[in-house]
């Protein structure tokens, strides 16, 4: 458990688990489960309701290791194809949805990006930050746009 | 198809048909569901789960005095649960007076319950089914001793709702301490669907987990993102017309953005006065716990939440052993804010629309128990017979029903079952218990199933 009362497994040894796997006690359920529907522990449970609940949609935009997750595949499109934006967008699209993104889609997340690194430079500039800021802020305008496809709706439901 | 444009015909009955709009909707189609005038707007149920020993706080019983040592009448013993331990008839150790101007007696652990009497309305004759935590734990939550059925909190969210929109209808407030018996299903919605089921808030640390992101980001970056999302959701959307699942889902994350304002606000108990704060002895180690809860839940309910419930740390009212140390430490912890609470509400106006509940699942034995010949003694579990209260609400106050037998063992004089007291709250909140029903498997299902249920007119104001 950490401080702020959030449960999260524990990676063992030989890794992570899938979430059906993991060991967790009866009065200290995993929150990421508990919030998406965790099934009852009780002897047996003879249906798996899905719910639609605002603390869903706050775990998905604010918690830490999915924004951590976001900034890591942002930084590897980065690597992967530096100075090509268009093409960055179309690999976030390809890694987050498994399909290259349309000629309207790109456009519209390329509009976007200079208002967050613009964001995140005047962010960063108040802040000090020891590491070059205009290409930090680049990065973490990619991440934001990562984010935003791992928060989309094409992303987390099935048609 | 977006939440605000005009309604079509077939995204009107594709709406129905997902039960968006629920138990309210159907009232509006035809349904009597308000059967009576709603008295009570919001409920906070203050739960003590273990069971709360009625003969040591609420039902003095002086023949036990008389009788201490007695060996257990043979209907009493029947409802020992561990037999090996259990010793013969145990007079309270505490101290009984009357309190307010009706005289109600209540023993010398709940002085603060005393202050406030003539606004209390306690039921001497409540009795359970079944003598194990967890069945008597779903019976009194859901109906039945069975697992799977939606809890009180749920049904009454599906039955009316939230009156802000963005807070959620149904909150939960558990002690950081740990959870009850049973875990999350003592606020689950079983087959109900799942947007009635309670929200989680918690006292201590952040009261909601991911409230807010994990660093001071501005305000305008936080609303670029957002509008990246929305855009591509709203593109999302266009290609899929008629999903109200979809637009459900779509729709959380703008009631997620407004509730980030609105619960750190509802939440934040620095905005409370100093005065406030003692008097729920926020300041004091002991009762800081739950004041804090008690406070939040006036908080919520003031801002529109439907139903707030209160639990407390695991199951600390099963007092089997060292009964003494143990209730002094229960009460100490709840008397003072639970007082707190009733006079907090009534001064500001909130108790007449407002619904506070206190029970357990069931009570306690008036009989001894010893884990060992070492520790003091403590009592079983007594599903025959136990005490609960309610406030507020369109109940009578200062009001004493039913009675238990000359022991505290058994309830005798009109007696209250689970079904009575579910189908209570209910007209207190204006609804017909037989009509707050959920189709499934081509039955009519409700709160109290298929049990007789009376609605306890003596009680109501």
């Amino acid at each position: 458990m950490k401080n702020d009362g959030e449960v999260v497994p524990e990676q063992t040894d030989k890794g992570w688990r899938r979430s059906v796997y993991v060991l967790q006690r009866r009065r200290t359920p995993v929150t990421m489960l508990e919030t998406f529907d965790l099934p009852p522990m009780s002897p047996n449970c003879i249906e798996r309701p899905e719910s639609t609940v605002p603390t869903q949609a706050l775990q998905l935009m604010n918690n830490a290791t999915l924004m951590e997750h976001a900034r890591y595949l942002a930084g590897r499109v980065l690597d992967a194809v530096p100075r090509d934006t268009p093409r960055q967008i179309d690999e976030l699209y390809r890694h987050v949805l498994t399909r290259p993104a349309t000629a309207e889609e790109t456009e519209r997340v390329r509009a976007a990006l200079p208002q967050l690194s613009k964001q995140w430079l005047g962010h960063l500039d108040h802040k000090r930050d020891a590491a070059p800021r205009s290409g930090k802020a680049e990065w973490m305008a990619l991440a934001d746009a990562a984010h935003t496809l791992l928060n989309s709706a094409e992303f987390l439901y099935v048609d | 198809m977006s939440i605000d444009s005009p309604l079509t015909r077939r995204g009107f009955f594709s709406r129905l048909a997902d039960g968006v709009h629920g138990a309210a909707l159907a009232s509006l189609l035809g349904e009597n569901l308000f059967a009576a005038q709603p008295k009570a707007k919001a409920v906070i149920h203050l739960f003590m789960n273990g069971g709360p020993s009625q003969v040591d706080m609420f039902d003095p019983k002086p023949a036990l005095q008389r009788l201490a040592g007695s060996p257990a009448p043979r209907d009493v013993a029947a409802d020992v649960e561990f037999t090996m331990e259990a010793g013969g008839l145990m007079p309270s150790p505490f101290q009984f007076q009357r309190y307010g101007k009706a005289g109600v007696e209540l023993s010398e652990l709940v002085p603060g319950l005393g202050s406030v009497v003539d606004d209390v309305c306690f039921i001497r004759s409540m009795y359970s089914e079944h003598f194990n935590h967890e069945p008597a734990l779903y019976l009194i939550h859901t109906g039945r001793t069975i697992p799977g059925r939606p809890s009180l909190g749920a049904w009454v969210s599906y039955g009316l709702g939230s009156e802000n929109q963005n807070l959620p209808a149904y909150v939960v407030l558990d002690d950081p301490k740990g959870l009850p018996l049973n875990g999350l299903e003592n606020w689950g919605s079983g087959w109900l669907p799942p947007e009635y089921q309670g929200t989680r808030f918690r006292s201590e640390g952040a009261p909601l987990l991911n409230l807010k992101p994990p660093e001071d980001l501005p305000n305008p970056l936080l609303e670029a993102r957002l509008n990246l999302l929305r855009a591509i959701d709203e593109a999302h959307k266009s290609q899929r017309p008629f999903q109200p699942r979809l637009d459900a889902r779509i729709a959380s994350y703008e009631l997620a953005a407004r509730m980030q304002i609105e619960a750190t606000s509802a939440l934040d108990l620095s905005q409370e006065s100093e005065e406030t704060r003692e008097m729920y002895g926020l300041a004091r180690e002991q009762t800081a716990s739950y004041g804090k809860r008690c406070l939040m839940a006036r908080r919520l309910v003031e801002r529109g939440v439907r139903f707030v419930q209160i639990f407390i740390e695991a199951q600390v009212w099963d007092v089997h052993a060292d009964l003494e140390t143990s209730l002094r430490y229960i009460c100490g912890k709840t008397d003072q804010p639970i007082a707190a609470l009733i006079k907090d509400l009534k001064q500001r106006g909130l108790l007449d629309s407002t619904l506070v509940i206190y029970n357990g699942e069931f009570g306690r034995l008036p009989l001894s128990q010893a884990r060992d010949s070492a520790s003091p003694p403590g009592r079983d579990h007594n599903p025959s017979g136990f005490t609960m209260w309610m406030a507020g609400g369109g109940v009578k106050s200062g009001l004493v029903y039913g009675a238990t037998d000359d022991l505290g063992h058994k309830a005798v004089e009109q007696r209250v079952s689970a079904h009575d007291f579910h189908a209570t709250m209910l007209h207190l909140l204006g609804v017909n218990f037989r009509d707050l029903v959920f189709e499934r498997h081509g039955l009519k299902d409700r709160l109290t199933d298929q049990y007789p249920a009376r609605v306890i007119s003596d009680i109501l104001a």
